[in-house]
């Protein structure tokens, strides 16, 4: 017990640190920047800081992008409050009750509400991490191949019955995207495969221009394709940042719920913040006793998915951090830093690196106390900031992004391919299918082909191995449960409800 | 011959998946595919575009069967100048440099939306070549040629 003590003193000695204080600042600025915009997620903005992040110190680096994220999380619920929009895709649940309070006069209920809920939620996250994540990375180390193959499926099966709609799209994709990974040099015989001679491939796509032209591109391009609607600001209406006593009495409890629904949530391979948010409203509407206030301002409707959504948000760092394995796109953003910097994720990061370690987990909490500070007075730039007509700021983006992707490796072929894979990303968002476990898919493909041929050596070609040893027969068995859900009718109709806003 | 199913979403997804995967079967015919003991290049590659094609298979297979989603209209409008304007900035930011490459993708881009004004684009052009020289060139001290190399 003291020994986390003494671990946690060390992590905010470093994330206190005057510079890491700054790369924690402009993270969570720049988050809650575009967890404002619509149009902007934290994936792309994160594809666009990340080659920026290679002239940092790796703890400033990995602080300043998960700052993005969480940051993203609040920005995105002060948009969904006060202008019905989702500025982050996990505040879209936030909308449904948050702007009908707006519109009844409880604007500064509501943000004062989702601020101080989330901050609650990011605090005992950040605890749970700090309990539980020595001990996973313990087991971590008694992985082997067979075991990591195993989880890495677990991870993909997570994120195809976790997608919205269809069960084979999600499959398609992530098989896609495994695929993709392939491209480039395979590590065991120097073979260059679908590299077509262009040598800008022979090391296959990069992480980042698939990133941007699949998230970032067809993000702005579905914007377009939509017709703005009027964007009437409540800006008039913030006057009490602050909770009534009548809302607080019951948001408290749809915090606490919030908060321990998305701390479990998170963890799990290919759940997040999204997840946890969708999940959190489901369960606020189910429990209420007034459940035909949920879309006409009930307050459960915003603190139960607020809390939900950073809990999840800071969870989903576990996997990441002890095993060194993505449970979402997010998190492979951030294992692609850490390879930038030299540093192979894994659970040797923690006795390796313990100041990385300790420090990312400190830095967290500290995030989210400056985010709470940041957020409630400066509301009011937030809303003129809204106000800015988003023809003038999707060019900005565009050029950003382009610039974004070229410094990688200076390479204007990069840059190239960044507008292809936009071109079949969008033909593949238009007829249906995610993008979320092809990126996955993309991140996971080459690791799992490594762990699959070793696995197989070591077993002699006996494929028994993978239901022989116990730690990967249980995250077999656990795919199996995930994809039974889908089977089963009873749980089937429970998956799509939870799906419907 | 009931043609409903060319506006179904999964026909075309499965069509598209089904070329996909066609396209990686016939790159990769020359990678090895050797054993499940002693897995060729070739062995993971052709597995998963088989499951690639598969899958576009069932789905194009159960567009003709059933009533699915219909594809909605796509407008063309915001992909070719979105698309376009980062295929321009590849195009021309080692000829041009970066400002006036910032300019000519600006104008491109703003094209995806219509009725936009000549001064506005130009005005905003000017600000983002601004922004962008001073953010990433000077202040980050990125590697970018400003202008062309003469």
């Amino acid at each position: 017990m003291t020994e986390i003590f003494s671990n946690l003193a060390m992590g905010f000695s470093v994330a206190l640190a005057p510079s890491n204080l700054m790369f924690a600042l402009a993270g969570c600025l720049v988050g809650t920047l575009i967890g404002v915009l619509p149009g902007l997620g934290p994936v792309a903005t994160m594809a666009m800081l990340l080659p920026l992040t290679f002239y940092a110190p790796p703890e400033g680096a990995l602080i300043m992008l998960a700052g993005i994220y969480y940051g993203a999380q609040y920005g995105g619920s002060t948009t969904a409050i006060l202008v019905n929009l989702p500025g982050e895709s996990s505040s879209a649940v936030t909308c449904i009750d948050g702007y009908q309070m707006a519109r009844q006069g409880r604007a500064g209920s509501a943000l004062a509400i989702a601020a101080l809920g989330s901050f609650f939620a990011g605090t005992v996250a950040t605890v749970l991490i700090a309990l539980f994540a020595p001990g996973l990375s313990q087991v971590g180390l008694a992985f082997q191949p067979a075991d990591y193959f195993s989880l890495m499926v677990l991870g993909l099966v997570g994120a195809m019955v976790l997608a919205h709609g269809s069960l084979i799209k999600a499959f398609a994709m992530v098989a896609l995207g495994l695929l993709l990974g392939l491209i480039g040099t395979d590590v065991n015989t120097g073979v260059q495969r679908f590299a077509f001679g262009i040598p800008d491939l022979s090391d296959g796509i990069d992480f980042v221009p698939l990133a941007m032209g699949i998230f970032g591109l067809s993000e702005i391009i579905m914007n377009l394709s939509r017709h703005e609607d009027e964007r009437t600001v409540l800006a008039s209406t913030v006057s009490r940042l602050w909770p009534s006593r009548s809302d607080f009495a019951r948001a408290w409890p749809a915090t606490l719920r919030g908060t321990a629904l998305g701390s479990v949530l998170g963890i799990l391979p290919g759940g997040g913040a999204l997840l946890s948010s969708f999940a959190a409203y489901t369960l606020e509407k189910k429990l209420s006793k007034h459940p035909q206030e949920f879309g006409r301002g009930a307050v459960e409707g915003v603190a139960g998915p607020e809390s939900a959504n950073n809990a999840g948000a800071q969870t989903s760092f576990i996997p990441m951090l002890t095993l060194g394995i993505p449970s979402n796109v997010i998190m492979a953003m951030l294992i692609g830093a850490m390879t930038m910097q030299g540093i192979a994720p894994g659970p040797q990061v923690m006795t390796e690196r313990p100041q990385l370690f300790w420090g990312m987990i400190a830095s967290m909490w500290v995030g989210n106390l400056m985010l709470v500070v940041i957020n409630l007075p400066l509301i009011g730039i937030w809303i003129k900031l809204l106000s800015v007509p988003y023809r003038l700021l999707y060019p900005a983006i565009v050029v950003f992004c382009a610039i974004g992707v070229y410094s990688v490796h200076n390479s204007t072929f990069d840059v190239g391919m960044t507008a292809f894979i936009g071109l079949v990303g969008y033909a593949l968002i238009r007829v249906g299918c995610e993008p979320a476990p092809l990126a996955l898919g993309f991140v996971l493909g080459p690791m799992m082909e490594e762990n699959l041929r070793r696995a197989m050596l070591l077993s002699r070609g006996d494929p028994m191995i993978f239901l022989s040893r116990p730690i990967s027969l249980s995250l077999l068995i656990v795919a199996v449960l995930l994809l039974a859900t889908l089977v089963l009718p009873s749980l089937r109709s429970r998956r799509e409800t939870v799906f419907q806003e | 011959m009931n043609l409903k199913f060319l506006g179904a979403e999964d026909f075309w997804c499965g069509a598209l998946l089904i070329a996909i995967a066609a396209f990686f079967l016939v790159a990769g015919s020359d990678l090895a595919v050797g054993t499940a003991l002693r897995m060729g290049p070739g062995y993971a590659p052709r597995v998963l575009a088989a499951f690639v094609g598969i899958a576009g298979i069932c789905l194009s297979a159960r567009s003709l069967l059933t009533e699915g989603p219909r594809l909605r209209a796509m407008p063309l409008r915001p992909l070719v100048f979105v698309l376009g304007a980062v295929a321009v900035f590849a195009l021309l930011l080692d000829r041009v440099g970066l400002v006036f490459t910032t300019f000519a993708v600006v104008a491109v881009a703003s094209a995806g939306i219509a009725g936009r004004r000549m001064g506005e684009t130009l005005g905003l052009a000017a600000a983002v070549a601004a922004i962008s020289a001073l953010v990433f060139v000077y202040g980050l001290k990125l590697n970018i040629p400003l202008w062309p190399s003469l």
